[in-house]
C-alpha cells in the first residue's frame, strides 16, 4: 500500500514537474518570439530609415545637379538677353560715331565713345562670367587646329599695345625666329595671353612689359607675361586664381576688371593640359608663366592630378650622362624629334626614373660618376621590371662588345651624331604588341598599298570598303589608329569622324585622314579639330604616314584605357 | 538555484539509499515548490539546504560530508549530461580554470536571471592551482565535492588544502589544489 | 557694287547692320527667318549671305545646309553671324558649309574685312 501511495506522489511530483518545464518552455519560446519581432521591428524601421534617407539624398543630389544645370541654363541665356540689347547700345553708337562731321555735332564723340566704351566693358564682364559657368558645368568646348605661334604672337601683341600705351608702358615681345607651330586651341591660347597681358598693362604705369615664348624640353611651350608694376604680396599672390579675388576690393575700383580673368586663365590652362604659374615680388612686378603642351593629344586630356606628367607624342628617353654638354647633345635632337627627354646626371637618378618612369629607351654614357655605366647596364639588365628596356650604350671606341655582352641593344660613339642617334632609336623601339590599324577606304588598291606600308611595320591591318563597313568594324573592337578616306559613296569620312567623335567609346580614338580631295581652309580646320592628322593622297611620304601612325600608336599605348588589342 | 542541482540530487538520493528515502525527505520537507523539480527551472536554494539537512538526519551523514558526495556525484554527472564543455579539455586544472571564463559565460546566456558563484583561478605556482570560491550561498563543501569529481574525471590524484573564508558560513573558500605526481 | 542678302531676326540687329552697310556703299536686301532667306538667296542672287544662326523657321545652320547644296546658291559665299562666341557654333556653321563666321556683337572693320575677301575671290 505505502509503495503505491508513494509511487502515486512521485507520478504527480513527475508530472507537475513535467508540466512545470512545460510553461517554461512555452514562456521561453514567447520570449524568443518577441524578441524577434522586436528585432524584425528594429530591422525594418532601419531598413526604412535607410530608405527614406536615400531617398532624400537622391532628391538633394537630383535638385542639385538641376540647380546647376538650371543656374547654367539661366546664365547661358541671360548672358544672350544681356547681350542683344548691349549689342545694340555698342552698335548704334558705333553708328553714330560713324557719322560725318557735318551730320553730327562733334562735341557729342567723346560721350558717345563713353557709352561704347561702358558697353563694351559690360560685355566683356558677361562674356568673363559665361566663360566660367561653362567651365563649371563642363560645356566648354575645345577647338585644335596647327597654327604659327609667331603669327599668334604678333597679332596677340597688336591687340595689346594700344592697352600698353595707355599707361605710358613699354612693350616687348621675346622669342626664338623659328618657333614654328603649335597644334592646341588658338582661341583659347589667345585669350590666355590677352588676360595675362590687360592684367599687366593694368598694374604697371611708365614701366614695362614683355611677353615671350619658347620651346621647352618635352614637347612643351612656355609663354611668359612680366611686368615692372606693382607686385602683390605673398598673401595676394596666394590667391590669385581665385574668381572674384582681385588682390583686395579696392583693386577693382583702381584697376577695373572682373577679377575672374585669371581664374579663367587656369581654368583654359589646365583644359589645354597645361598650368599657369605667378611668381611676384611686391613692388617690383609679377611674371605668369604658362605651360601647355605643343601637341594637345587626347591622351594629354586635362586630368589635374597628371599634369606635369605630359608624355611625349612619340616616346619617352632616358638620357644618362654625367656631362651637362653631353646631355644636351643627346637631348636636344631627341626632343625635336618629338620624343620626351628625361635625363639623370647619375647612376642612381637614372635607375630610379628607369623605374618611376618606364621610358621606352635609356641611352646611356658609360662613365658616369657615382657608379659606371656598366653597374648600371647590369643593374638595368638583371631587373626584371627594367630589363626590357632597351639600352643605347654610348661608349669609347672599342667597348662596344662589352656592352653587347651585358644586353646593351645598340651601341654609340661619340661625338653623337643626331641622325644616327634617331636611326638607332626608332630602330629599338618596337611596341611590345602589334597595334592594330583600320583602313577605311573605298579604293580597293589604296587599301592594298596602306596596308603593305603598315604591317612592313609590324602592325596589324584590318580593312573597311566603305564609312559604313568602317563603323561596323569599329564596333567589333576599336583598333589603335584610323585611317579614314573622305571621298566615300554614302556615308562619307565626315560623317564617319562626326559619328566617332559622337561615341564615348571612340572619342579618343586617333584618326589620320588620307585623302585626295581638295580641301577648303573650313574643311581642313574642321578636319584638324577632329582628326589627329590629315595628309593629303600624292602629297605626303610613306615615312610622314608611319611617323604619324606611329606618334598615335604610341600615345594609345600609354593610355592603358585605350589599350584594347583585337 | 537550477533545477538540475535539485533533480540530480534527489536522483543520487534514490539510487545511494533508495527512493522511499527521497519520497520520505521530500515528504518531511514540506517544500514550497512541493519537491517538484525540473531541469530548466529555477528554485530557492534553501529548498536545498533543507533536503541536504533532512538527509543528514534521516541517515545520521554530516551535511558536509553529504555536500561533497553530490558535488562529486554531480560532476561525475555534468560530464555526461554536458559533454562539449569537455572538448579539447584533458586535465582536471584545464577544466577548472574553463568555469568561470566559459562555462559560467554559457550557462549565462541560457539563463540570464542564474545566479552563479564565482570560481578565481590561480595558476602561479606550477603544478599548484588556487581555486578562490565564493557565493551568497554557503555550498563551499558542494564546491569542494565538484574539484573531486572533476580530479576523479581525469583521473588525477591531488591534496587539497581548504580555507575558510567565511568564518564557518560556507560561502567563500579557497581550495589550494597540489598535483600529487607533479613534476618538480 | 556689291548685293548684300542680310537673314536676321532681331529689328534692332536687322536696322544697325543693315544702315552701316548701307553707309558703306552696298545693297542690302533683308530676310527675316532661314526659311525666307533660302528663297530669296534663289530669288535675289545676292553677291553674299550674312547669315544669323539662331533664326525662326528654319535655323542658320540648316539654311546655309540648303544653299550649299543647292547648284544655283552654292556658289554664294556665306558668312555665318553667332549670336555667342561659342567654339561649338562655329563648328557647327563651318561643318554646315558656311564659308566664314563672325560673332556678335558686329565689329565692323572686320566683318568688312571678310566680306571683302570672299567678295573678291567670288
Amino acid at each position: 500500500m505505502r509503495s503505491v501511495e508513494q509511487l502515486e506522489r512521485r507520478l504527480e511530483r513527475e508530472k507537475r514537474a513535467r508540466k512545470a518545464a512545460e510553461a517554461i518552455a512555452e514562456e521561453k519560446t514567447r520570449e524568443i518570439y518577441d524578441t524577434n519581432a522586436r528585432l524584425q521591428e528594429l530591422n525594418n524601421s532601419l531598413e526604412e530609415l535607410v530608405r527614406q534617407r536615400t531617398t532624400e539624398l537622391a532628391a538633394a543630389r537630383d535638385e542639385a545637379v538641376r540647380a546647376s544645370q538650371a543656374k547654367s541654363d539661366f546664365l547661358a541665356s541671360m548672358s544672350h538677353e544681356l547681350r542683344t540689347p548691349l549689342n545694340a547700345i555698342i552698335g548704334y553708337s558705333e553708328m553714330l560715331l560713324e557719322e560725318p562731321d557735318d551730320l553730327m555735332r562733334p562735341e557729342l564723340r567723346p560721350d558717345l565713345q563713353k557709352i561704347r566704351g561702358a558697353g563694351k566693358h559690360l560685355l566683356g564682364l558677361i562674356n568673363d562670367i559665361l566663360d566660367l559657368s561653362k567651365i563649371e558645368a563642363g560645356k566648354m568646348d575645345l577647338f585644335f587646329e596647327a597654327f604659327d605661334l609667331a603669327a599668334l604672337l604678333s597679332e596677340v601683341s597688336a591687340t595689346v599695345e594700344p592697352l600698353v600705351a595707355k599707361n605710358g608702358n613699354s612693350f616687348e615681345l621675346r622669342h626664338e625666329p623659328d618657333l614654328g607651330t603649335m597644334s592646341s586651341d588658338q582661341t583659347k591660347i589667345r585669350q590666355i595671353l590677352l588676360n595675362l597681358l590687360s592684367n599687366a598693362t593694368k598694374f604697371t604705369t611708365q614701366g614695362r612689359i614683355t611677353l615671350s615664348a619658347r620651346r621647352l624640353i618635352g614637347n612643351r611651350v612656355e609663354f611668359e607675361v612680366s611686368d615692372t608694376g606693382i607686385g602683390m604680396t605673398g598673401d595676394q599672390l596666394a590667391a590669385i586664381f581665385q574668381p572674384f579675388s582681385q588682390a583686395d576690393a579696392s583693386t577693382t575700383r583702381n584697376y577695373g576688371g572682373t577679377g575672374l580673368g585669371l581664374a579663367i586663365t587656369q581654368q583654359f590652362c589646365r583644359m589645354l593640359g597645361g598650368e599657369v604659374i605667378a611668381d611676384s615680388v611686391y613692388g617690383k612686378g609679377s611674371t605668369f608663366t604658362v605651360t601647355v603642351p605643343e601637341v594637345y593629344t587626347y591622351a594629354s586630356a586635362p586630368q589635374p592630378s597628371q599634369l606635369g606628367r605630359q608624355r611625349g607624342a612619340i616616346g619617352t628617353v632616358l638620357v644618362v650622362d654625367d656631362e651637362r654638354e653631353g646631355t644636351r647633345m643627346l637631348a636636344e635632337p631627341l626632343s625635336q624629334e618629338g620624343y620626351r627627354v628625361l635625363t639623370a646626371a647619375g647612376g642612381t637618378d637614372g635607375l630610379r626614373l628607369a623605374r618611376e618612369e618606364k621610358p621606352d629607351a635609356i641611352i646611356l654614357d658609360v662613365i658616369n660618376p657615382d657608379f659606371d655605366g656598366w653597374t648600371i647596364l647590369r643593374l638595368l639588365k638583371t631587373d626584371a621590371e627594367l630589363c626590357d628596356i632597351p639600352v643605347i650604350l654610348v661608349t669609347m671606341l672599342g667597348e662596344r662588345d662589352m656592352g653587347f655582352a651585358l644586353g646593351a641593344a645598340e651601341h654609340l660613339t661619340k661625338p653623337i651624331n643626331p641622325k644616327e642617334l634617331l636611326q638607332l632609336l626608332a630602330r629599338v623601339q618596337r611596341p611590345a604588341t602589334a597595334p592594330d590599324i583600320l583602313v577605311v577606304d573605298d579604293d580597293q588598291s589604296t587599301r592594298d598599298m596602306l596596308r603593305r606600308m603598315l604591317v612592313r611595320e609590324g602592325w596589324t591591318v584590318r580593312e573597311a570598303a566603305s564609312g559604313t563597313e568602317g563603323l561596323q568594324q569599329l564596333a567589333k573592337a576599336t583598333p589603335a589608329v584610323m585611317l579614314l578616306d573622305l571621298m566615300m559613296p554614302e556615308v562619307d569620312g565626315f560623317e564617319v569622324l562626326r559619328v566617332v567623335r559622337q561615341t564615348a567609346a571612340w572619342r579618343d580614338l586617333p584618326v589620320v585622314i588620307v585623302t585626295s580631295k581638295d580641301l577648303s581652309r573650313y574643311e581642313l580646320e574642321w578636319l584638324r579639330g577632329h582628326a589627329m592628322d590629315v595628309l593629303q593622297k600624292g602629297a605626303y611620304s610613306r615615312s610622314e604616314l608611319i611617323a604619324a601612325v606611329r606618334a598615335m600608336v604610341e600615345a594609345a599605348r600609354r593610355t592603358p584605357s585605350r589599350l584594347v588589342p583585337g | 538555484m537550477k533545477g538540475i542541482v535539485f533533480t540530480e540530487f534527489l536522483e543520487m538520493v534514490e539510487g545511494a539509499f533508495s527512493p522511499d528515502v527521497a519520497d520520505r525527505i521530500v515528504d518531511v520537507a514540506d517544500l514550497p515548490s512541493g519537491g517538484v523539480y525540473t531541469t530548466v527551472g529555477t528554485y530557492d536554494h534553501t529548498e536545498m539546504i533543507r533536503l541536504v539537512s533532512i538527509l543528514s538526519e534521516e541517515t545520521g551523514i554530516p551535511i558536509p560530508d553529504l555536500m561533497r558526495a553530490f558535488g562529486e556525484y554531480l560532476f561525475s554527472r555534468f560530464s555526461s549530461l554536458y559533454p562539449k564543455y569537455f572538448d579539447g579539455v584533458d586535465s582536471a586544472f584545464g577544466f577548472l580554470s574553463n568555469v568561470e571564463d566559459y562555462i559560467h559565460v554559457e550557462v549565462r546566456k541560457l539563463y540570464p536571471e542564474a545566479e552563479l558563484p564565482s570560481f578565481g583561478c590561480d595558476l602561479s605556482r606550477p603544478g599548484t592551482m588556487r581555486l578562490t570560491y565564493r557565493s551568497s550561498r554557503p555550498f563551499a563543501p558542494l564546491a569542494e565535492g565538484l574539484i573531486r569529481g572533476c580530479l576523479t574525471h581525469f583521473g588525477e590524484t591531488a591534496d587539497i588544502e581548504i580555507e575558510d573564508l567565511s568564518a564557518g558560513a560556507g560561502t567563500s573558500a579557497r581550495f589550494v589544489i597540489t598535483q600529487r605526481d607533479a613534476p618538480q | 557694287m556689291a548685293k548684300i542678302l542680310l537673314v536676321e531676326d532681331n529689328e534692332l540687329n536687322r536696322d544697325m547692320l543693315s544702315r552701316r552697310l548701307i553707309r558703306q556703299g552696298y545693297e542690302v536686301v533683308i530676310a527675316h527667318d532661314g526659311a525666307s532667306g533660302v528663297e530669296m538667296t534663289g530669288a535675289e542672287r545676292p553677291d553674299l549671305v550674312l547669315m544669323d544662326m539662331s533664326l525662326p523657321v528654319l535655323d542658320g545652320w540648316e539654311a546655309a545646309q540648303r544653299l550649299k547644296a543647292d547648284p544655283v546658291t552654292r556658289s554664294i559665299p556665306v558668312i555665318a553671324l553667332t549670336a555667342h562666341a561659342m567654339t561649338a557654333d562655329r563648328e557647327k556653321a563651318l561643318a554646315a558649309g558656311c564659308d566664314d563666321y563672325d560673332t556678335k556683337p558686329i565689329e565692323l572693320p572686320r566683318l568688312l574685312g571678310k566680306m571683302q575677301r570672299l567678295l573678291r575671290g567670288a
